[in-house]
C-alpha cells in the first residue's frame, strides 16, 4: 500500500453515498444512484472509443434480452446462438486473442475493464431472459447489473434474479448485521491493500536468477503468489460483499471457501472464485458435456466427459488472459480434474463406495491430499504468472 | 428493510460513517480543487546515486513547500544539479559552488539563489550541491563531475554546526574508485528472502508509532493535511500558537549540535578534534583539486542562527538554565576559520556580510536556512571573495 490514491477515494466516496442513499428516506433512489455511479466510474476508465466499443457489445444484448423477456416462445436455438456468438467474437476481437487480433492496425486499441465479467452477466441474462419474467427489466436495470461498480473488476458473479432480490432489500441493516458488514469491509481492504502487496515482489520469478538464490528462495517464489492472488481476490470480494451488506444488499455470492485446504484441484474449484465455477458448470460444461453425450452416445460417457472437462478449462484458462501460458494454465488444471475423477474411480472399484469414502476422509490422507493439492495449484499458478519461455529459462538456470 | 437504531453504538456507527463520509468528501475537494499540488510535500527530491551514494534525482521539474509555505519551482538537469540543462554546460565551465541544504537552497527561487546571483558579478556558476552533503560527499561529486567537465574553482559552502565532524574515516572518498559500491541497492544482492523481508518491514512503517512518523505518512498523502501546513504559515497567530506549544519548531530555542561547539577551543575542548578533522579534510579536498584540475579552492562558512542572532541564544539559555555558562555561539565559527587558514584553505565567513546587509530576517521563520533576501548579500560577497582571495576574476561580457 503506497498512498491513497484517486480511485480509492473515488471508491470510498461510491462507496459512501450508496450506504447514504440505502440508510435515508430516499433508498428507492437505490437503483438510479448505483446506475449513474457505476456509469460514472466506468466513465473515468474509459475513453471515448472504448465507451463505444461498449456500447456496440451492449446494446444487441439489451435488445435481445429486451425482446426474449418472459417470452420462453421467443427463445429459439438460432435466436440464442447467435447473439451468444455475437458477444463472444467482439470478446475475443477486444481482448485481442493472438490468432484473432483484428485491431493491431489500431493505435490505441479498445481496453475495457471489466470486460470479463460483463461478458458472463450478459450471457446469463440473455440466456435466462425467457424465464425471468417475474423480476422487473429495463435499461437502467441492465446497465446497472451488468456495470455495477462493486462486482465490475472482480466479481462475484450475481445472477440477474439475486441482484433484484438485493434491491428490493435495500434499507438500513440491523446494528448487529451493520457491524458485521463493516467488520468484512474493513477486514476484506486490509488484506486486500496492506497484506497482500507484501507478496508481490517475493513472487518475481526473475529473483531466482540472483547469485546466491537457494531452495528457500524457491519456496517463497512458489507460496508468494498464491498468497497474494488470495489475499487479493478474497479480500476485495470481502470489501464488495461487506459494502453490499451495509446497503442491506445480501444476495452477493460468497466467492471462496478456504480453497487451499482443498483435498484435489475439482474440490479446489468448488472453493475459489465459486460464483465463476458455477457459471462455468452451468453454462458451457454441462450444455458441452450433454451435447458431447448426445452427439456420440452413452457409450462414449468418459471420453465425452473428458472432452467436455478439457475444453472447458482450456476456455477457462483462456478466459483468464491472451497468452499461451493461460490456457497451459487451464490445461493442467483440466489435466488434473479428469485425474481426480479416475482415481475416485479406480479407489471405488478397489475399495468399493464405503471403503473408498474411508479412504478419503482419513485424517493423514486427508492432510497429505491438502499439502498436494496446494503444491500443485501453485506450480500451476507459477505458469499463470509468468510467460512460459521466461518461466523455463529462470527455472532450468536455477535448477540446473 | 430498514432499521432505525435505538442503542448508543447503533447511533456512534451511523455518525461514524457520516463522518468518515464527511472527511472521504472533503480530501477529495481538497485533492482536485482546493490543493492539488499536495503530492509535491512528499516527493523525495533524492535518490540513490551509484557513485556518489545520495543525489538529487536528475531532470525534475517540482514545486516544493519547503520550509512552510514557500513554494519553490525545484528543477534539476540531467546530472541532478540544480538548474537548466540548457546552461548546464555553460555552468559547468564557470564556478562550482557546492555545499549542503543552504547552498540547495530549497526554499529560494532558482534566480534568486546566490549562486545564479554570480552571474550579475560576471560568474558562470554551477550549483553542485545537495541537502545533507558534507564535504566528503562533495568530494565524491567533484571528483565524478571531474571526469567530463573543468571548472574555473571550486567553492564549497558548509553549515554550522553539523559540517564539523570527524572525517578520519572518509578521506577515502578522495582516493577510491569511482564505481558502484557494493552497499548500495544498485548490486546488492536481492532475493525472495530479502525482498520478503523488506516487504514486512515497509509494513510495519505504514502503521506510524509516533507523531512524526504519523506527520511523515500524512505528507503527501493527504491535501488537507498539506493544506493545512503549508496555510498554516500564512497565520501568524497559529503559528506562534504551534511554536508555544512545541509543535512546530522555535528557532530560538533549537541548538544543534555539542554544546561544548559554544565553549572556548583549544585541547580541553572535546569538539577541537572534530574542528582539526574538518580542516585536515577541507585542506585533502583543496590539494585534490590543485593537483587533478589545477584550479583555486575555497570554503564558505554558513552561520547559524545564533551566530547571526546572539542576542537569541540567550533566550536559549535562560530556557534551559545555562545562564552563568561559558558559552558564546560564535566560537565554533571562529575555531574552524582559524583552522582553516592555519592550513591555508582560502575561506570566507559570510557573518559579516549578513550581519551588515541591513535586513531584518536573515532566515526562515521556522528554518534556520538562509532566505531569499539572504542570498543577495551572500552572492555579493563570494563574488568579491572569488576574485580578491581565489584570484578568479568575472568573466566580463563582449561589447
Amino acid at each position: 500500500m503506497t498512498g491513497i490514491s484517486v480511485n480509492h477515494i473515488g471508491f470510498a466516496l461510491a462507496g459512501l453515498t450508496l450506504i447514504t442513499c440505502a440508510w435515508s428516506p430516499w433508498r428507492a433512489a437505490f437503483l438510479p444512484v448505483f446506475f449513474v455511479l457505476s456509469l460514472g466510474i466506468l466513465g473515468t476508465w474509459l475513453r471515448p472509443f472504448d465507451m463505444l466499443a461498449l456500447g456496440l457489445f451492449l446494446l444487441p444484448a439489451l435488445l435481445m434480452t429486451g425482446y426474449l423477456w418472459g417470452h420462453p416462445e421467443r427463445a429459439s436455438g438460432i435466436v440464442t446462438a447467435s447473439i451468444v456468438t455475437y458477444l463472444l467474437v467482439l470478446f475475443v476481437i477486444f481482448r485481442r486473442y493472438p490468432i484473432f487480433d483484428m485491431l493491431e492496425w489500431m493505435n490505441h486499441p479498445v481496453a475495457i475493464i471489466g470486460l470479463s465479467y460483463m461478458l458472463f452477466r450478459v450471457i446469463h441474462l440473455v440466456l435466462e431472459a425467457p424465464r425471468m419474467g417475474q423480476y422487473p427489466f429495463g435499461i437502467s436495470r441492465f446497465v446497472a447489473y451488468v456495470t455495477g461498480f462493486w462486482t465490475l473488476l472482480a466479481g462475484p458473479i450475481q445472477r440477474y434474479d439475486d441482484f433484484c432480490t438485493g434491491l428490493g432489500s435495500v434499507g438500513r441493516p440491523s446494528d448487529r448485521d451493520a457491524v458485521a458488514a463493516a467488520h468484512r469491509l474493513v477486514n476484506g481492504l486490509i488484506q486486500a491493500f496492506v497484506l497482500a502487496p507484501l507478496f508481490v515482489e517475493p513472487a518475481n520469478i526473475d529473483l531466482l536468477k540472483a547469485e546466491g538464490a537457494s531452495a528457500v528462495d524457491f519456496l517463497i517464489v512458489l507460496y508468494a503468489f498464491p498468497i497474494y492472488l488470495y489475499l487479493n481476490f478474497s479480500g476485495y470480494t470481502d470489501a464488495m460483499i461487506g459494502l453490499a451488506g451495509l446497503c442491506g444488499v445480501t444476495t452477493l455470492p460468497e466467492n471462496f471457501d478456504r480453497p487451499y485446504l482443498s483435498r484435489n484441484v475439482q474440490d479446489f474449484w468448488s472453493r475459489w472464485h465459486m460464483s465463476f465455477g458455477v457459471w462455468i458448470k452451468h453454462y458451457l460444461f454441462m450444455p458441452l458435456n450433454k451435447a458431447l453425450l448426445t452427439r456420440w452416445g452413452f457409450r462414449f460417457e468418459l471420453p465425452a466427459t473428458i472432452t467436455a472437462v478439457m475444453i472447458t478449462f482450456l476456455l477457462l484458462g483462456a478466459w483468464h488472459g491472451t497468452n499461451a501460458n493461460f490456457v497451459v494454465f487451464g490445461a493442467l488444471h483440466g489435466i488434473a480434474v479428469i485425474g481426480t475423477g479416475l482415481y475416485g474411480g479406480i479407489l471405488k472399484w478397489r475399495l468399493g463406495r464405503a471403503g473408498r469414502k474411508a479412504f478419503v476422509e482419513h485424517p493423514a490422507v486427508r492432510a497429505v491430499a491438502i499439502v498436494l493439492c496446494f503444491h500443485y495449484v501453485a506450480m500451476t499458478l507459477m505458469v499463470f504468472n509468468n510467460p512460459l519461455e521466461k518461466m523455463f529459462q529462470v527455472l532450468k538456470a536455477f535448477f540446473g | 428493510m430498514a432499521h432505525r437504531s435505538h442503542t448508543l453504538a447503533g447511533r456512534l456507527f451511523f455518525w461514524g460513517i457520516v463522518a468518515f463520509g464527511v472527511l472521504t468528501f472533503t480530501e477529495a475537494l481538497f485533492r482536485y480543487v482546493i490543493f492539488p499540488e499536495y503530492r509535491s510535500l512528499g516527493e523525495d527530491l533524492f535518490e540513490r546515486h551509484p557513485v556518489i551514494g545520495y543525489f538529487n534525482r536528475p531532470d525534475m521539474s517540482v514545486v516544493s513547500y519547503s520550509p512552510g509555505n514557500y513554494k519553490t519551482a525545484i528543477r534539476t538537469n540531467s546530472l541532478g544539479l540544480r538548474g537548466a540543462e540548457q546552461t548546464m554546460g555553460a555552468d559547468l565551465s564557470g564556478v562550482w559552488v557546492g555545499g549542503d541544504s543552504n547552498t540547495f537552497a530549497k526554499g529560494v527561487a532558482e534566480e534568486k539563489t546566490f549562486v545564479r546571483r554570480l552571474a550579475q558579478y560576471g560568474y558562470a556558476a554551477a550549483n553542485i550541491s545537495s541537502e545533507g552533503h558534507r564535504l566528503s560527499q562533495q568530494a565524491l561529486v567533484a571528483r565524478y563531475l571531474a571526469k567530463s567537465h573543468r571548472p574555473r574553482a571550486i567553492v564549497i559552502g558548509i553549515s554550522l554546526p553539523q559540517a564539523i565532524a570527524d572525517y578520519s574515516n572518509e578521506f577515502v572518498n578522495l582516493t577510491r574508485p569511482l564505481t558502484p559500491d557494493a552497499g548500495f541497492a544498485g548490486i546488492r544482492m536481492i532475493t525472495p528472502r530479502s525482498e520478503l523481508r523488506h516487504a514486512f518491514s515497509k509494513a510495519v512503517d505504514l502503521f506510524p508509532r509516533s507523531l512524526l512518523a504519523l506527520r511523515a505518512r500524512l505528507m503527501g498523502s493527504s491535501a488537507i493535511y498539506g493544506w493545512l501546513k503549508v496555510g498554516i504559515g500564512a497565520v501568524p497567530w497559529a503559528v506562534k500558537t504551534l511554536r508555544d506549544s512545541g509543535l512546530i519548531a522555535d528557532l530560538e530555542l533549537t541548538v544543534k549540535g555539542d554544546l561544548n561547539l559554544r565553549r572556548p577551543f583549544g585541547p580541553q575542548n572535546p569538539m577541537q578534534a572534530q574542528v582539526d578533522s574538518t580542516a585536515d579534510f577541507a585542506k585533502a579536498f583543496q590539494d585534490w583539486t590543485r593537483k587533478t584540475l589545477n584550479v583555486p579552492f575555497g570554503i564558505v562558512i554558513y552561520p547559524t542562527y545564533h551566530q547571526m542572532y546572539p542576542e537569541h541564544f540567550r533566550r536559549y539559555m535562560k530556557k534551559f538554565n545555562l545562564e552563568g555558562e561559558d558559552l558564546i555561539p560564535i566560537r565554533s565559527l571562529d575555531a574552524l576559520r582559524t583552522a582553516l587558514q592555519a592550513r591555508g584553505v582560502p575561506v570566507l565567513d559570510l557573518l559579516p556580510a549578513l550581519q551588515s546587509s541591513g535586513l531584518a530576517a536573515l532566515t526562515f521563520p521556522s528554518n534556520g536556512h538562509l532566505n531569499a533576501n539572504a542570498h543577495a548579500p551572500v552572492a555579493k560577497a563570494v563574488a568579491h571573495w572569488l576574485e580578491s582571495d581565489l584570484g578568479v576574476p568575472p568573466v566580463k561580457a563582449p561589447r
